[in-house]
């Protein structure tokens, strides 16, 4: 127990990087960064927390506004579900310390129970930022007595354990099934054939909705909680920590004990599963080429279409950097879904069309220009590796267009995405083409800003491949531009309006004005690789 | 003591063998050297002897526990210094100590009096309260010693410990190494340099391949007696391994 303790508290103190942290700060000059990051954390919460009154208005309009605090508890649920797996993968099997740990004396279910708890306390964290807000918020507009925020508060603990067991369970159990030596590296592949398999159920989903007139998923909505805690018992319990008196005392009480037993239980078993899948996994090494092949590899390839792969196999390899990219291509359909819903379905075409192109180009930008496992770590994600692109004998323009090209990649799939859900929404084949053709130039703005950011303030020295995605002046660099676009988007809008042209002219005038701001900060962005390359110490 | 019975590890199902029926005993109170050259299966051996890897065949025993039956007990029994320090989380080198002494059950009183000595001799009082990531490979070589000493294990066991370490860190690693010989312990370690086995060892062995081309003091192998595969080979590995 107490080297399990120990175990788990080394790897809180890595994965919330608190020696990290108090080293920086013990520095006065560094302080501002805490304020900075306050700040926005300040506003993401009142970002929030308008997102949840919006919600519980809506819920109160239909008439059903306790329904609110069951779809908090399910959406907690399938929240740690969806985001836990990949940290899971890392923490149970994909960690650097993996070779520094199992010599040590400790029991796997102790390595696995400490894991676990480190996965566990992460999800808690998130709970607190992007639920807790929720269900405070719901408890003042329904009125409920001061003990409901203490059992608030103890559900957010015990929440996470159930979708972790099951994802746990899951992710053991695969990896002792799959022969990962072998197929390893055709797994990794699989991520862009999961991506259009998304697609399809999206669309499927879309088109079932556009047929239904939005109501059907409002009224199914509704019925989700019931129907989910209806497969899985437990989770009654948890829905009924939000009645008032005793019953909810009653309901946390069970749903506690449950939950520990559940932990325990998956401690105990998952232990010798997971030291097999271990030994599997240690066992993986490197493959080796085929003799035969070499001939057929000689010939000569352009730089800049080496490292083109290169910049592909930065992303496919690492599942954390995969899922991010796929995360945002689930995220903003959904929203422009429920968005669509929320106004009252789709019956007011009376939109102009100048507004529905305005919404589809903010999409793309939503969508493709401000996620965070792209252009903004695109320098980051190369980590340790970094003094190769400053070993290579590669101008530093042909590599950041590299960098720049693929992120374009990511960011027409975007276009297409949005134009495509234009067209099935509003049947409007003409703006949708200039969806596409205005979000692809704006996109490109941000993908160049995206780039001069972490040119700026790259993280190369990141020990899991999380934190590259993070940074607290990435975050607030993001706050600011996002601001700037959700400011600058309605304005010109409104300008267009005022000025009152044919659509086509403005397209083209607006076409014109962008591809010149986009030669300018390209040669901007080539001037900054330039200089910066040299000065980042690899 | 640490004992070998045909131990074999491949790392891919029916691949090639990394490690072919290694047969091994090394007794308390000798130093024994590991020679051989790249990819020879020097690491793989020793990860097997720590309980990383699983050997496909064969026991393993480290002062009389198995590892395979009993892992958590022969564990506790090893100290390890990896052939790759690395800095594996954002944490100060003191909180990785601790980290390393509470898994280990090492007392508040033996802490009190090795890691002062421990620091002191390695010139580390005061990196080891720096972040672990900014250490120099040396500084990263010298905690992972010092890690692998805090619990007074019965078998130490180093992987290449001379890379990247200054002459002076070097040296005190050699010493260490002689005063625990002298407190009757198992000292296990692999290296590439025949000079400085030639120097420290009380016996050696010469791996290639996997497999175990010869064993015994290295007068022995210099004269081509001891426990000889074939005499051509060693000879031939003996030039590799001198780099003439
Ligand atoms: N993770 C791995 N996956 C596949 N094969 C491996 C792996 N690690 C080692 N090998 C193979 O096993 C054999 C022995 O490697 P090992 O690392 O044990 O050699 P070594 O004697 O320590 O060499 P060095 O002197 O370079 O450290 C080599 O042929 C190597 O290719
Ligand atoms: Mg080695």
């Amino acid at each position: 127990m107490k080297k399990g303790w120990a175990l788990f508290e080394l790897i809180v103190r890595g994965q919330f990087r608190l020696s990290y942290f108090r080293d920086r700060y013990q520095k006065k000059s560094r302080r501002w960064e805490i304020g900075v990051g306050l700040l926005g954390l300040v506003l993401l919460e009142w970002f929030i927390l308008n997102l949840y009154g919006g919600a519980y208005h809506l819920f109160d309009q239909i008439g059903q506004p306790e329904k609110v605090f069951q779809l908090l508890v399910i959406g907690g649920v399938l929240w740690v579900l969806v985001t836990s797996i990949t940290h899971l993968i890392q923490q149970l099997y994909f960690t650097q310390d993996a070779e520094v740990v199992s010599p040590l004396p400790l029991t796997p279910n102790q390595v696995v129970g400490a894991r676990l708890a480190g996965v566990w306390l992460g999800q808690v964290v998130g709970m607190v930022i992007f639920f807790l807000p929720g269900f405070y918020l719901y408890g003042l507009n329904i009125g409920m007595g001061p003990s409901y925020y203490i059992l608030v508060l103890d559900l957010l603990l015990a929440l996470p354990v159930l979708p972790i067991v099951f994802t746990g369970s899951l992710v053991l159990g695969l990896m002792r099934a799959i022969p990962w030596g072998k197929y390893h590296h055709q797994l990794r592949r699989l991520g862009p054939i999961f991506i259009a398999l998304l697609y399809v159920v999206m669309f499927v989903l879309i088109q079932w909705v556009n047929g239904g007139r939005g109501t059907f998923l409002a009224q199914g909505m509704l019925d989700v909680p019931g129907t989910i805690a209806s497969y899985f018992y437990p989770l009654h319990w948890a829905l009924g920590v939000g009645s008032s008196g005793i019953s909810g005392w009653i309901n946390a009480l069970f749903f506690d004990s449950f939950s520990l037993c559940l932990a325990l239980l998956f401690i105990i078993i998952g232990g010798s599963l997971y030291q097999k899948g271990l030994h599997k996994i240690s066992m993986d090494g490197k493959r080796t080429g085929k003799p035969g092949k070499v001939e057929s590899n000689l010939k000569e390839r352009s730089p800049f279409r080496v490292l083109l792969r290169r910049e592909y196999h930065l992303l496919m390899d690492t599942p954390v950097f995969v899922t991010n990219v796929i995360f945002q291509f689930v995220i903003v359909p959904l929203v422009f879904l429920v968005g669509n819903l929320s106004e009252g379905g789709i019956d007011d075409l009376s939109i102009p069309p100048i507004f529905l192109h305005l919404g589809g180009v903010v999409m793309i930008l939503v969508m493709g220009a401000m996620n965070d496992g792209e252009a903004r770590s695109a320098l980051s994600r190369e980590g340790r590796f970094f003094y190769l692109s400053k070993v290579i004998p590669v101008p530093w323009r042909i590599q950041i267009g590299a960098k720049y090209t693929f992120a374009m990649m990511i960011l027409l799939c975007a276009c297409v995405t949005i134009s495509l859900l234009q067209v099935l929404f509003f049947g409007t084949w003409m703006i949708s083409l200039w969806t596409f053709i205005t979000g692809a130039l704006v996109g490109s703005l941000f993908v160049q800003v995206g780039l001069l950011i972490d040119l700026r303030m790259p993280n190369l020295t990141w020990q899991t491949p999380r934190e590259a995605l993070q940074g607290l002046g990435r975050l607030w660099m993001y706050l600011l531009l996002a601001g700037f676009v959700g400011f600058v988007g309605p304005l010109t809008g409104f300008l267009v309006e005022e000025v009152d042209l044919p659509f086509i002219q403005m397209q083209l005038i607006w076409s014109a004005l962008f591809i010149g701001l986009n030669v300018a900060s390209w040669k901007w962005l080539v001037k900054v690789a330039n200089r910066r390359y040299q000065e980042i110490d690899g | 003591m640490i004992w070998l019975g045909n131990v074999s590890k491949s790392y891919e199902k029916g691949g090639e063998l990394a490690v072919d029926r290694l047969q091994l005993q090394v007794k308390p109170g000798e130093i024994f050297g590991f020679l051989g050259p790249n990819g020879a299966g020097k690491t793989t051996t020793i990860k097997m002897v720590t309980g990383i890897l699983r050997p496909d065949e064969g026991e393993i025993e480290v002062d009389g526990v198995s590892m395979v039956d009993s892992p958590l007990e022969a564990k506790g029994r090893i100290g390890y210094v990896p052939d790759q320090p690395e800095a594996i989380m954002r944490v100060t080198g003191w909180e990785y100590l601790r980290f390393i002494a509470d898994v280990y059950g090492v007392s508040e009183e033996e802490r009190k009096v090795r890691l002062p000595q421990l620091l002191e001799r390695y010139g580390m009082e005061e990196a080891v309260y720096d972040l672990m990531n900014g250490y120099s490979r040396g500084m990263k070589q010298k905690l992972a010693v010092i890690a692998s000493l805090i619990h007074d294990p019965a078998v130490w066991i180093l992987d290449e410990p001379m890379v990247g370490l200054d002459p002076q860190a070097a040296m005190v690693v050699k010493e260490e190494m002689k005063k625990w010989r002298d407190r009757g312990k198992t000292i296990f370690f692999s290296t590439h340099v025949l000079e400085v086995a030639e120097r420290l060892c009380d016996r050696v062995a010469i791996l290639q391949k996997g497999q175990l081309m010869a064993v015994g003091t290295m007068d022995e192998l210099k004269q081509g007696s001891g426990v000889v595969a074939d005499e051509e080979t060693l000879e031939r590995l003996f030039l590799e391994l001198t780099g003439t």
